[in-house]
């Protein structure tokens, strides 16, 4: 069954589509790449799965059922997890604080919630940092502290925006490893990147965006020699004839 | 538990709850019912205005609610007023929920100034009617409850020290609740909000239901504070208890203080209130104003000096102090 | 006739709360700072106005001539000591309320320092003045004063718009307000431009101040209804609009005056408050502006 119907979504914003009648779908244990040039709509996309804001038109299937619209509380409760482009952690908390809280909606006592937040920071490699003030976290630490925070909500279906944005090579890798390791678990996963090394190395699928619309989809390789995909990143003098 | 770290704040409560043996001038108590007054309103506001994050500049309204609903039934069926401070804070209550849910739509200076006017609109209502389905309200002259000397029954006594032992418990049961709040899931969710709302809802938290929530606890409570001020006092006014300067005051003692803390507005109200009452006390007669002149400079150097109030000074120097 | 009178008082005072409301605009609009002392800036104008006339007894327009540099100096000098730090200090937080706070404290400091010196007395004008009117039959009083006042309003905010036109300082006022990151680029020294916009607005406020002072009365609290309503002009006007203001500063006098004529003073008071809270929900961008998005 696929995780994550979308039809016919339309999403504008004062006269202009944000989202131009865009249709694609995901299945569990899969990655998909979102990418596209910069206003392509992607993280608007995002904004609508999650219910940030409504669409205008169109649906959002998830797990057979219509989420569209729906806030972004009872998204997440119902197993959406996302991240945000620019990190959004909660500064003056500490780092175990702030999964703890991502923690409660899912358990009965705090005691639960603590032991899950002990375990997420493991497995993000943060536990050592637990104890420090989030705002005082360099910027690959904001990265996993989003992630781990995404994951508490047991998410069936992970949106991962920009997760590598800023981070150098060596933090990449590490990066890309721990996205292999989340999609292991049976969840279904969407990954809006720029970088192309991400893209090839832990997508299925990708999609392409441009000014709101699919123009192209499919295997990483193949999407990214697509002309039209060229052209929508490069302008028209890259296109080969 | 940290068992070192509370022995002073216990220490300190219990100080006051024995102090009267002590010193039993009428003018010292006084003081400390108005400070404690004070704190009291300030905690009550920062469940709000600090724990949740909405600046609220319109808590006025819930004092004046608070006060004028308990009075009025009080006056009208004679129930004790130790029963209708309840109803107070219930009507405080339901009148945050009215308030709320429009507001809290609204970010940042919106948010506070439609606070302000839906407290002011309060207060014109009430300086503009008369009686309200057979409820006395007197308009602008007020509503003067009988003197009854000695009548505890009636929430009403002659000597301070009852009044001082009320507020002060009444402050001690607000801390305590306040204390298991911070340490539990609403205290949490709370934090998450202050922080940063969207990054909240995204992780499951249903910011609008906390929000009212934190209001409805955070009204309720000023409901109440409003009630004990017409139990002391024995004369309210929309302009005495519902004026803009008691908003301010609430929100000026707490973020002086340390919003956001539990100890924030007593602090807050330790440093300002007794200021001001021994300004006006003995320079009103002279100076009238002065005391709102070392508030608002108070404020003015807070902001800019200690933006997150006196609190984290004094807090650091507390540690150094204890792990010493 | 009462109509047109009621209109015609409408219009004159709505003027003044326009102007009062533009000066606000300036600041909360372009250059974004929440500034509850606006009142009390008001507040100084008119003390000087009334000071200025009692000690010389000269008209009081001319006190425009102490008043406009005296409130620039003052705008200027909280912004650059007061203000500038806590905007440095908040630029990265998402809801920033730290000058809204500086603000209120400067509010109730200046006004009860002015209760302190001055007392709680009421002042006003030499009586002649403020009566002076012309008579149209026996129908039509038009107070000289709040008719001069309406002109002034007029005259200012016309002046202010060319000067946000079509001067150099005026556009990169404006252009810092649309963007400030942008404008530094462009080598406009910001903080100066702020210090400069603040002054100038208090300016404005200040003129506004002498204008009250013809035909209201003087006390150490009387800035702060008017700085409530300014702001809700500002908003009923759209944040970043001088018309807007003006027109909405008009809406509310006519409200005010109208009002005056059916139900009580206070009630009056308390419409202004409901018609606010309307926009708010409702409209937030107000008349024909943008909304102040954080």
């Amino acid at each position: 069954m696929d995780l994550l119907i979308v039809e016919d979504l339309v999403k504008y914003f004062g006269g202009l589509y944000a989202v131009d009648h865009l249709s694609f779908s995901a299945s569990i244990g899969e990655v998909v790449g979102l990418i596209g040039p910069n206003g392509a709509g992607k993280t608007t996309v995002f904004n609508l799965i999650t219910g940030t804001y409504p669409p205008d038109q169109g649906r959002i299937v998830y797990k057979g059922e219509n989420i569209s619209g729906l806030k972004p509380h009872v998204t997440c409760r119902k197993g959406i997890g996302r991240t945000f482009q620019i990190t959004k952690p909660f500064g003056s908390l500490r780092v175990i604080d702030n999964v703890l809280i991502a923690c409660y909606p899912k358990s009965q006592t705090k005691k639960e919630a603590q032991q899950k937040a002990e375990g997420l920071l493991r497995f993000v490699g943060l536990y050592e940092k637990q104890e420090v003030l989030a705002k005082h976290l360099t910027l690959v630490e904001r990265k996993l502290l989003e992630i781990a925070r995404a994951l508490a909500s047991e998410p069936t279906l992970l949106l991962l925006d920009e997760a590598m944005a800023g981070l150098n090579e060596k933090e990449v890798n590490d990066a890309i490893c721990l996205i292999n390791k989340i999609a292991d678990n049976k969840i279904g996963i969407l990954v809006i990147e720029h970088i192309f090394k991400v893209i090839t190395k832990i997508t299925n699928r990708v999609i392409v965006l441009d000014r709101g619309k699919k123009i192209a989809e499919g295997d990483a390789e193949n999407v990214m020699n697509d002309e039209n995909v060229i052209k929508a990143y490069f302008g028209e003098d890259y296109a080969f004839a | 538990m940290n068992v070192k770290k509370y022995n002073f704040p216990v220490l300190f409560i219990l100080a006051l709850f024995v102090l009267p043996f002590f010193f039993s001038s009428p003018v010292l108590l006084h003081v400390l019912i108005l400070v404690y007054f004070y704190a009291f309103l300030s905690m009550s506001w920062n469940i709000l205005g600090g724990f949740a994050g909405q600046l609220s500049l319109g808590h006025a309204a819930y004092t004046a609610i608070g006060a004028y609903l308990s009075t009025m039934l009080f006056l009208r069926w004679h129930i004790s007023p130790w029963v209708t401070m309840f109803g107070g804070g219930i009507g405080a209550s339901i009148m945050s929920v009215i308030i709320g849910y429009p507001c809290f739509k609204l970010r940042g200076a919106y948010y506070a100034l439609s606070t302000l006017a839906f407290a002011e609109l309060v207060r014109v209502l009430i300086t503009n009617t008369d009686s309200f389905l057979g409820f006395q309200i007197n308009a602008a002259r007020g509503l003067l409850l009988p003197v009854m000397g000695h009548a505890p029954g009636y929430f009403q006594f002659v000597d301070k020290q009852y009044y001082y032992y009320i507020i002060l418990s009444f402050c001690t049961i607000l801390t305590i609740i306040l204390y298991f709040m911070n340490k539990f899931r609403f205290g949490y969710y709370l934090a998450a909000i202050r922080e940063d709302q969207e990054a909240a809802e995204a992780l499951g938290i249903n910011v609008t239901w906390c929000k009212l929530l934190a209001g409805i606890m955070s009204s309720f409570f000023t409901g109440i504070g409003g009630v004990f001020y017409a139990q002391y006092v024995l004369y309210i006014s929309a302009q005495s208890i519902g004026a803009l300067h008691i908003s301010l005051e609430m929100a000026f003692i707490s973020i002086v203080g340390g919003k956001g803390t539990i100890i924030g507005p007593i602090i807050g109200a330790f440093l300002l209130t007794p200021l001001a009452e021994l300004t006006r006390v003995y320079l009103a007669g002279t100076y009238m104003g002065m005391h709102l002149v070392f508030y608002g400079g108070v404020l003015m150097l807070v902001v800019k000096f200690m933006p997150s109030g006196i609190i984290h000074p004094l807090r650091m120097l507390y540690e150094k102090i204890i792990t010493s | 006739m009462l109509l047109i009178q009621a209109i015609l008082n409408g219009i004159f005072i709505g003027s003044v709360y326009g102007l009062i409301a533009l000066s606000l605009t300036l600041i909360f609009g372009v250059m974004k700072i929440i500034n509850f002392a606006h009142g009390s800036f008001l507040m100084i104008g008119m003390f000087t106005t009334f000071l200025f006339t009692s000690l010389t007894n000269y008209n009081p327009y001319i006190s425009l001539i102490v008043v406009c540099p005296l409130l620039f100096f003052l705008g200027y000098m909280v912004q650059n000591f007061l203000i500038k730090s806590v905007l440095i200090a908040e630029q990265d937080i998402r809801e920033p309320i730290g000058v809204l706070l500086l603000t209120s404290g400067l509010w109730i400091f200046l006004d009860n320092i002015f209760m302190v010196f001055f007392g709680p007395d009421y002042h006003a004008l030499p009586a002649p003045f403020s009566k002076l009117s012309w008579s149209f039959g026996d129908l039509i009083l038009i107070n000289k004063a709040r008719f001069f006042a309406f002109l002034v309003s007029c005259l200012a905010a016309l002046i202010l718009h060319f000067f946000l036109r079509h001067t150099e300082l005026g556009r990169s006022i404006k252009a810092v307000g649309q963007d400030r990151e942008m404008a530094g680029l462009l080598g406009i020294d910001v903080y100066k431009i702020y210090n400069i916009a603040f002054g100038v607005a208090c300016a404005i406020v200040g003129i506004a101040g002498t204008l009250l002072t013809t035909f209201y009365y003087v006390h150490p609290n009387v800035g702060g209804l008017f700085g409530i309503k300014a702001f809700i002009i500002v908003i009923l006007g759209g944040l970043g609009s001088i018309g807007g203001a003006l027109l909405g500063g008009i809406i509310v006098g006519l409200i005010e005056s109208f009002g005056a004529q059916f139900i009580s003073a206070t009630m009056t008071e308390g419409l202004i408050y409901i018609i606010f809270l309307s926009v708010l929900f409702f409209r937030p961008s107000g008349l024909f502006g943008l909304r102040y998005e954080w």
